[in-house]
């Protein structure tokens, strides 16, 4: 166990390696920079301007190798200093990112909870009512929630639900939970259903299964005929077996959850990180998105680690080579 | 095809009926005899693969139908029909002409009435606030979620197959890295040692002189030999291909001869082999005489299955959207368009119609659907890689390799057949999620240009100020999208019940 750990950590530097690598060469590649934008203010003769631009990306580092680039970025990661936006120095990349990971991470865990909520008893149903209406129901519902997309789902939510029920709109300026905890979850609770609600298809449909295949199996048959109550069959028996792949899933959603907070961010207009991602696309805000990628990058490999380590250690048959 | 055989008039010993698997091999080891063969099979196989898809497409209902999996032939009904769409909408749009200048999915007047119309008869889904029909815009948006989606899901089904199986066939297979080391790195090395120790004594100076040699003469070797090597490839493969060029018709004949189960004519078959003998680089021949002691080096090789499983761990750390925003980003989809092709000429409906599709739509269709298509790749690949690992291990291909079948043919031959039924199920599984994610992409405004409408983005920009007094703005393009997704899934879900049972669920 202790060595598979060990492993699975080794094998972490050159993922990050990697990921550093990828991130500085997709950013590397955006056509255009922050300095067009920038000379578009300045007034000038072509060459004027073209001189002002070269200071600006020597300033910036813009004009140099993409090793160079690379390690520059890589050396002061190390440090732990992603660098200053190009738009404003008044504060760092860091700065602006760890102000906008709890949104994320807030929207993130609501979203997950309301899937899991509606999506583990549904899914527990439906394997042990096998056939029956509500299973069929059940699973055409959770079809239908794997084909809706979450935005169409969020417009119609805003636009023709809200006003339709006459509820107020949703308020527009963000307030975290320490200063205003009734406020902020007015805000996150209509785009943590919405994110849920495209959650719990798979989580439904892979619990069912997975439910399906231990009731099956001989000791369930003990249990039930060493006169155990049916509830306990279920819950004692074979939830817990059941829910192994489950967890994998659940893990495996950080990275989805993650890529539809960009959507539902936008849409809500919520400060988190998607949100932060696409403007600095726009602006072509070189380190804000290094910044960005990266840590997203993080979290998910984290999670991938977790997820992993859990398993071998729930089930030491999956323990690696 | 050792020079024995091929000087020898070759007995075919098919058996009379020809099983696919049979006919399958044939082709493989065609494809593998020749540098043109290949490239021809594999051209051959793409195509194939496409006119073999849309069969699948047009035959696919029935099918289910006989398998009565009643909700995979809704599905497929539904793929079909968005296919037809697509293809026909030009024809089976409403507004036809009565728009001049401008397609029919652009409203050139802005006149007030035209503008938020209710559903009615002559709007059956109303119209925008441009004074767009929506129906019509939906129609043409079935143009792009057909492409994107078949797109992709070719393009994903042929990277994630190649790379699955190379990385599932070579894993395990070479996990020491052997280096050899030359000797002049170990004279360097001491010598470096012998300097830091004390930099003027007579070790140092002479283990670092003859270290430098060595490396100088390393250097002018590699240099000689890469140039050797170049040269010798393209003397043969130019020969090469002109022999394959004289000997086709002759193959061709017995191509079809055996392929219908004759017997090929004798003195046919052996003139192409003695013209294959002939033409099978006598240069390179005896260029590989000249440079066999330099190119019998052990050649380190790196394990490909760890190599590739890693930049996969890179890759997948991504959440998708992310990815491909940044993709898109950098490859543009606005105006300018892919490699400054930008917008082409604009005359009359249909006319601009296809000018439109040429330079606006194929491009930005493209840099989706190769954004998509590598990110999906990914984590096929795994489940690929996976199921090869499986399918190594089965006795015909243990078989395969002790009558020393190269690793090419095993691949193409015995792997590559097995691992098609989880192609597809990826494939269809693959569908949903494409349209999916297209539709998110031209959602956030990165996807296909402006005025070519998708379903995606006819539901940003100011739907959701639009909604509240014009529902049907926000709703029916989200009814196509999930209709259609929807469809995709079930067929997949369909598909995969018959063709791997055990994947059920997950």
């Amino acid at each position: 166990m202790r060595n598979y750990f060990i492993r699975r950590l080794l094998l972490l530097i050159p993922t990050i390696i990697g990921i550093t690598i990828v991130v500085v060469g997709l950013v590397r590649l955006l056509p255009g920079d922050a300095v067009d934008a920038f000379a578009d203010e300045y007034r000038g003769t072509a060459e004027q301007i073209e001189e002002v631009k070269a200071d600006l990306r020597a300033q910036l580092g813009l004009d140099r190798s993409f090793p160079e680039q690379w390690a520059d970025w890589f050396w002061n990661l190390l440090q732990g200093d992603l660098g200053y936006s190009f738009h404003g120095r008044e504060r760092t990349v860091w700065e602006d990112i760890r102000e906008r990971i709890p949104v994320t991470f807030e929207l993130g865990i609501l979203a997950m909870i309301v899937g899991l909520v509606v999506a583990m008893p549904v899914g527990i149903y439906s394997a042990v009512r096998q056939d029956t209406a509500g299973d069929y129901m059940a699973r055409g519902i959770a079809i239908l929630f794997l084909a809706v997309p979450s935005f169409w789902l969020a417009i119609l939510v805003i636009s023709i639900v809200f006003p339709r029920l006459g509820l107020p709109p949703l308020p527009i300026v963000y307030r975290s939970p320490t200063e205003d905890l009734i406020e902020n979850l007015r805000q996150m609770y209509v785009p943590a259903i919405v994110l849920g609600v495209s959650l719990a298809g798979p989580v439904m449909r892979l619990t069912r299964a997975q439910m399906l295949e231990v009731l099956r199996q001989d000791y369930i048959r003990t249990a039930r005929a060493k006169g155990l109550r049916e509830q306990s069959v279920i819950n004692g028996h074979a939830l817990r077996n059941a829910l192994i792949p489950v967890i994998t899933l659940i893990g495996l959603q950080v990275g989805i959850v993650i890529g539809g907070s960009v959507i539902m961010e936008t849409i809500f207009v919520l400060p988190g990180m998607g949100k932060r991602m696409i403007t600095a696309l726009q602006s072509r805000d070189t380190p804000v998105v290094l910044g960005i990628m990266f840590c997203i990058a993080i979290v998910v490999v984290a999670a991938n680690l977790i997820v992993d380590v859990t398993y071998s250690m729930v089930d030491p048959r999956i323990r690696y080579q | 095809m050792s020079e024995q055989s091929a000087v020898e008039p070759i007995v075919m010993d098919r058996p009379r009926s020809f099983s696919a698997q049979d006919v399958w091999e044939w082709v493989v080891d065609r494809a593998l005899s020749s540098p043109l063969g290949f490239v021809g099979g594999v051209a051959g196989g793409i195509f194939a693969g496409s006119i073999g898809f849309l069969i699948a497409t047009a035959i696919m209902p029935v099918w289910l139908w006989r398998r009565r999996k009643y909700m995979g032939v809704l599905g497929a009904l539904i793929l079909l029909a968005s296919v037809l769409v697509a293809l026909f909408a030009p024809v089976i749009q409403p507004t036809h002409v009565e728009n001049f200048p401008n397609p029919p999915y652009v409203k050139g007047s802005l006149s007030a009435e035209d503008r938020f119309q209710s559903p009615s008869v002559d709007h059956v889904f109303g119209t925008d606030r441009k004074g767009q029909d929506i129906v019509t815009r939906i129609i043409y948006g079935a143009e792009v979620t057909v492409l994107v989606g078949l797109g992709t899901v070719i393009m994903t089904a042929f990277m994630a197959t190649v790379l699955g199986i190379f990385s599932g066939y070579f894993a395990g297979e070479s996990t020491s890295w052997t280096f050899r080391l030359p000797p002049w790195i170990a004279d360097l090395n001491g010598g470096l040692k012998a300097a830091v120790r004390d930099p003027l004594s007579v070790g140092a100076i002479g283990s670092l002189a003859v270290g430098l040699v060595g490396l100088l003469l390393t250097l002018a070797c590699a240099l000689l030999w890469l140039a050797i090597a170049t040269t010798r490839t393209a003397i043969d493969m130019t020969v090469r291909a002109l022999g394959e060029i004289v000997a086709l018709p002759l193959n061709a004949v017995t191509a079809v001869q055996s392929f219908l189960g004759q017997r090929p004519t004798p003195s046919l078959r052996s003139t192409s082999a003695r013209i294959a003998q002939a033409t099978d680089s006598p240069v390179g021949r005896q260029l590989e005489d000249a440079t066999a002691g330099m190119s019998r080096i052990a050649v380190p090789m790196p394990n490909l299955d760890i190599g590739l499983q890693r930049l996969i761990d890179v890759w997948i750390a991504f959440p998708a959207i992310f990815l491909i925003l940044a993709i898109v980003a950098i490859f543009g989809s606005g105006g300018t368009g892919f490699l400054g092709l930008g917008r082409g000429p604009d005359f009359g409906p249909q006319a601009s119609n296809s000018a439109e599709w040429l330079w606006e739509v194929f491009p930005n269709t493209t840099v989706v659907i190769v954004t998509l298509s590598v990110v999906l790749a990914a984590g096929n690949t795994r489940v690929i890689r996976g199921a090869v690992l499986g399918i190594k291990a089965e006795q015909y291909v243990e078989a395969a390799r002790t009558v020393g079948a190269p690793s090419a043919r095993i691949m193409a031959a015995h792997i590559l057949p097995n691992v098609v039924p989880v192609v597809i199920i990826l494939a269809s599984l693959n569908l949903g999620i494409a349209v999916l994610a297209e539709a998110a992409i031209s959602f956030l405004g990165y996807g296909i240009a402006p005025p070519y409408p998708t379903w995606g983005r006819d539901l940003g920009g100011q739907t959701l100020t639009d909604a509240p007094q014009a529902w049907w703005i926000a709703v029916f393009p989200g009814i196509a999208i999930t209709v259609s997704v929807f469809g995709f899934n079930m067929m997949g879900d369909a598909l995969r019940d018959i063709l791997d049972p055990r994947l059920r669920g997950t």
